[in-house]
């Protein structure tokens, strides 16, 4: 129900069994790993000096990170090796790769069945190509069959070449309109898809020429006429497809040994590909550690009640030393969070995380955000029918993987339970009794209350940020910030104010609260100055002291206005409430005037679909306006990084 | 068409923006900066351009830099324009925005077959979304035209460049821009015809004329300059023109040498292009640009409430920006505001 609490984990061990360590690091999941060498040399990681610490405190002098020799080159080409036969067909999977692995072992193994499948897919790859030749060739003469000549006809000629292609239709329109004035014979011989194909017979003379004209007209070569081909284009394609079947038949053998090599080697390549994955991270994760001669330097993030686990795992290495910083007051150190919550509160850690991940120093601010959700949205959308099929829907959300569905599943629940509280299932206010008013016949109530709730909930987010400004030692926003006590204080007092205006109820004297009131205005104004004054500490110096006092005028009159502008926004939940019954009369009187049995059985589903569907969304995002406007503002600050265990 | 409901929104739209275009106290002013560091810190201080050009502020500006952040005011000024805009004007719009789309891809071509190492060359891209289908960066990390082409199988630049991208030589560049820019100008007239009234709409009549001038000026280069066939300058003249359609443009090519321009348009309403005898060669595109300016000019001022209003608002604002550019040159080659004025494409009257 908080930010788990994280130590440094400082670790010096021997380089020969280094692989093995980081393996155990990565299979642990638990560690986000930090830079050693940067933690060195800032003076976080230290040793104890002991005679039996010798060579690894003397590591320290010729030391040099990991960067210039963590290298995954090597393993992302064996990678591709794999890949290039395999495709994407293999998974990475921690449970292939327990035990010892012997990677020289493995790489010849690869090498063995690529060497096999090397030649035998070079071959492949040489058929595959003749084949789209002869295709192209029989695509092309093709074309020719009409003309009714023997190639070596033409072939031979002595003054004139040939060549065949296509023109776009935009083309062909140019060529024609200038014809009398081209030097080729331009014959129409087909067309292929939207062009059309052209036979272009030119004389050598005007080569050039020619070359350049039909450049300029986009023309299009079509391959595959080879002066070899001596025949009539019709006895030639006919030689030509059967070679292509010759080649289909070796190309098909082929391929199914492949196939059947492929199936053979199947497992002993998926074991090889998540080798070297695993190699793969290991190389990564030494470019973020420190060696010595004989020793590597490591450090890393851990969830501090996974310390002795963790401890136990590695002491299987010889002279290990493994240390622990929990000096998280460092300020050079900042750690990473970690949030934990129940399975309550869990799915709403999605919602923080959009707006920010909290610092490792605040209060996690889930459970609460969790709870003021749950109680406002049901108190907006509370309906026993209405909620369960949300319930329902969340379920099946959540089932399909999307995490929204967890949150969309609890707000289902509570809208149940409020509800019972109104007496309302499906819209209809008559069918069960109400624990306490129908929202309709109580406007008032509802609306006072939904304020008064409002007012208790950011009491409460005053109270967080008053331990969120305490806890980050930040004393000055503590006493006199507008979230702080003085902060506080002015809210509480305003209030009375207005009770005691209102109702005419007084707790205190008018002409006290309203000095309280006067003196708390003070010193928020006087914020800087005070805070100097008595020499409070402020962790994060901003240098407000020197806004001017226009600037700090306007900041007084922003204060007290959120003020009441943030409480009055409370009203929407009440407001929101009758709106909900409100939208299921407007159908109702729909069904009435429809006054058949079916029209209005139909006119009452599609109301409540409506209702679901759009108001729900609506008050979900009131309901977040809420929360991130109005609550967030009083003691959220965010900011922290999320904590990222290294992972295969 | 006038009042046509369609039109109401952009028209406000373009008047709100066109009060933010430069006057010509502003050019004045510009003109008489010292450097090209003055001309930045004006338009920052002075005019909408700081938009583009604010982030650059307290760096060292490249004339380079400037060129592109103002192009990218032009492409975003559109941007915003298609939001009030429906079909068939919107489509319009988005073909006649096609040009930076071309001519990134000429870009990327060039990059691409190793011809221009531009240094961060991603932000050379203008193309956006709201026009443009292609993925650029994508594109770019392409290391050879026959991948690049693989990228661009789905779209029509593939069947216009693959021809070409098979054997490369001194004239690929060359024939790159003239394919790309032929197509340009197709896909512009085809988009016109969906326009109501597109006979004698006078957009399409402008764009027509920008054809006329465009092939004017192309054809005179080529046979004076070019070693060509005749066959093959015909083969680049783009369609569409107002006034010279391929037939006569075709008379002109077989029967004009360059040196008859002159007399053979000599009562014409293009004569100006050739009626400068020396400087002829060296200021015609300025002179077409001159005369399209003008012809916007009294576009955006004629027509109120129509299509033509807001074209001719988009013209201008595209020869604010390449007159920007000419200035800032100028000014980097300490040219005197009088010769200055020469190269600018409004004309600005100069008293020394």
């Amino acid at each position: 129900m908080a930010i788990e609490k994280l130590v440094m984990m400082n670790v010096v061990g021997k380089n020969e069994y280094i692989d093995s360590f980081v393996k155990e690091i990565l299979f642990m999941e638990n560690v986000q790993i930090v830079d050693a060498y940067n933690e060195i040399d800032n003076f976080r990681f230290t040793i104890n000096v002991t005679e039996k610490n010798i060579k690894e405190i003397l590591g320290f002098s010729s030391l040099e990170s990991g960067m210039k020799f963590g290298s995954s080159d090597e393993f992302v080409k064996k990678l591709g090796l794999i890949r290039e036969i395999f495709g994407d067909e293999f998974k990475i999977d921690k449970r292939y790769l327990k035990g010892d692995i012997d990677i020289d072992e493995v790489v010849k193994s690869v090498y063995q069945i690529y060497n096999v499948l090397h030649k035998k897919h070079k071959i492949l790859k040489l058929y595959q190509e003749d084949i789209s030749q002869i295709d192209q060739s029989i695509k092309a003469y093709g074309f020719l069959e009409s003309a009714g000549v023997a190639m070596k006809d033409i072939n031979n000629m002595e003054y004139f070449n040939y060549v065949l292609g296509t023109l776009s239709k935009e083309n062909v329109q140019r060529l024609k309109r200038n014809y009398g004035n081209i030097t080729a014979i331009v014959v129409h011989v087909g067309s292929d898809d939207d062009d059309e194909v052209y036979l272009v017979i030119s004389p050598k003379d005007l080569e050039r020429e020619t070359n350049r004209l039909l450049r300029s007209l986009s023309f299009k070569t079509i391959e595959g006429l080879k002066p070899e081909y001596q025949k009539r284009p019709e006895e030639i394609i006919k030689w030509l497809v059967k070679k292509r079947g010759d080649f289909q038949e070796k190309v098909d053998i082929l391929e199914n040994e492949i196939e059947k090599i492929k199936e053979r080697f199947r497992e002993e390549s998926n074991y090889a590909y998540n080798v070297f994955n695993l190699y793969k991270r290991i190389e990564e994760i030494k470019k973020l550690m420190a060696f010595s001669e004989e020793n590597f330097y490591f450090s890393g993030w851990i969830p501090s009640k996974m310390k002795n686990h963790i401890v136990e795992e590695l002491s299987q290495f010889e002279d290990i030393i493994i240390m622990f910083n929990e000096d998280v007051n460092d300020p050079g150190m900042s750690p990473p969070t970690k949030l934990k919550n129940n399975w309550m509160f869990k799915p709403f850690e999605f919602m923080i995380k959009m707006y920010g991940m909290p610092s490792y120093k605040e209060l996690d601010p889930t459970p609460f955000l969790s709870l003021t959700y749950l109680v406002f949205f049901g108190f907006m959308f509370g309906d026993l029918g209405q909620g369960f099929v949300l319930f329902l829907l969340g379920l099946l959300i959540r089932l399909k993987g999307i995490k929204l569905g967890g949150i969309i599943e609890r707000l289902g629940i509570t809208s149940m339970v409020f509800g019972l509280v109104y007496g309302s299932i499906f819209g209809f206010e008559t069918l069960i009794p109400a624990l306490w008013v129908k929202p309709f016949h109580h406007i008032n109530t509802i609306l006072i209350t939904a304020i008064i709730i409002g007012v208790a909930f950011l009491l409460v987010g005053y109270a967080y940020g008053m331990i969120n400004s305490f806890k980050a030692g930040n004393y000055s926003n503590f006493a006199l910030g507008k979230n702080g006590i003085t902060g506080t204080v002015l809210y509480i007092s305003i209030l009375m104010i207005a009770i005691a205006s209102l109702t005419g109820n007084r707790i205190m004297s008018m002409k006290l609260l309203v000095s309280i009131v006067v003196a708390a205005i003070v010193m928020l104004f006087l914020k800087e100055s005070i805070s100097k004054w008595v020499k409070l500490k402020n962790a994060d110096n901003e240098g407000h002291e020197e806004a001017s006092v226009v600037e700090r005028v306007f900041e007084i009159f922003e204060i007290l206005l959120s003020i009441v502008s943030n409480t009055l926004s409370f009203i929407r939940v009440g407001a929101f409430a009758l709106n909900h019954v409100g939208l299921f009369i407007a159908f109702e009187s729909l069904a009435m005037l429809i006054d058949s049995g079916i029209g209005s059985v139909a006119i009452y589903i599609l109301g409540n679909i409506f209702i679901i569907g759009l108001e729900g969304l609506i008050v979900g995002i009131q309901v977040l306006r809420l929360e991130y406007y109005e609550l967030f503002s009083k003691y959220f600050e965010g900011g922290g990084i999320e904590f990222d265990p290294a992972k295969l | 068409m006038i009042g046509s409901k369609q039109l109401d929104s952009a028209s406000a739209k373009i008047g709100g923006m066109k009060s933010y275009m430069l006057s010509l106290d502003d050019f004045k002013s510009m003109m008489g900066q010292p450097d090209v560091r003055g001309i930045f810190d004006y338009l920052n201080d002075h005019t909408e351009y700081k938009r583009v050009l604010w982030d650059m502020k307290g760096q060292k500006v490249h004339r380079g830099d400037i060129e592109r952040a103002l192009y990218k005011h032009n492409v975003l000024s559109l941007e915003k324009l298609l939001h009030y805009l429906n079909e068939p004007y919107k489509d319009f719009m988005k073909s006649y925005m096609k040009k930076y789309e071309t001519e990134d891809l000429k870009l990327v071509i060039e990059y691409i077959a190793g011809r221009s190492s531009l240094t961060n060359i991603e932000s050379h891209i203008l193309s956006r979304d709201s026009f443009s289908k292609l993925d650029f960066n994508e594109l770019l990390s392409q290391d050879s035209l026959v991948k690049l082409m693989d990228k661009l199988s789905d779209t029509p630049y593939y069947d216009i460049l693959i021809p070409y991208v098979n054997h490369i030589d001194l004239k690929f560049s060359f024939y790159v821009e003239m394919v790309l820019d032929r197509y340009y100008f197709r896909q512009l007239a085809a988009a016109g015809k969906k326009l109501p009234d597109s006979k004698n709409n006078p957009v399409m009549e402008l764009i027509g004329r920008n054809i006329d001038l465009f092939n004017l000026e192309w054809i005179y280069r080529a046979m004076k300059f070019y070693d060509m066939s005749k066959e093959e300058i015909l083969n680049f003249v783009l369609d569409g023109g107002h006034k010279y359609n391929f037939f006569k443009i075709k008379d002109m090519v077989y029967n004009l040498t360059p040196s008859k321009f002159r007399d053979y348009f000599k009562d014409s309403e293009y004569g100006f292009l050739f009626s400068h005898g020396d400087d002829t060669d060296l200021y015609m595109e300025r002179r077409i640009e001159r005369y399209l300016y003008y012809k916007s000019l009294s576009l955006y001022r004629e027509h109120v409430l129509e299509f033509g209003r807001i074209m001719g608002f988009v013209l201008l604002l595209e020869f604010e920006v390449k007159d920007i550019i000419s200035l800032v040159e100028c000014i980097r080659y300490k040219l005197s505001p009088a010769e200055t004025s020469k190269y600018l494409i409004r004309t600005i009257e100069v008293v020394e």
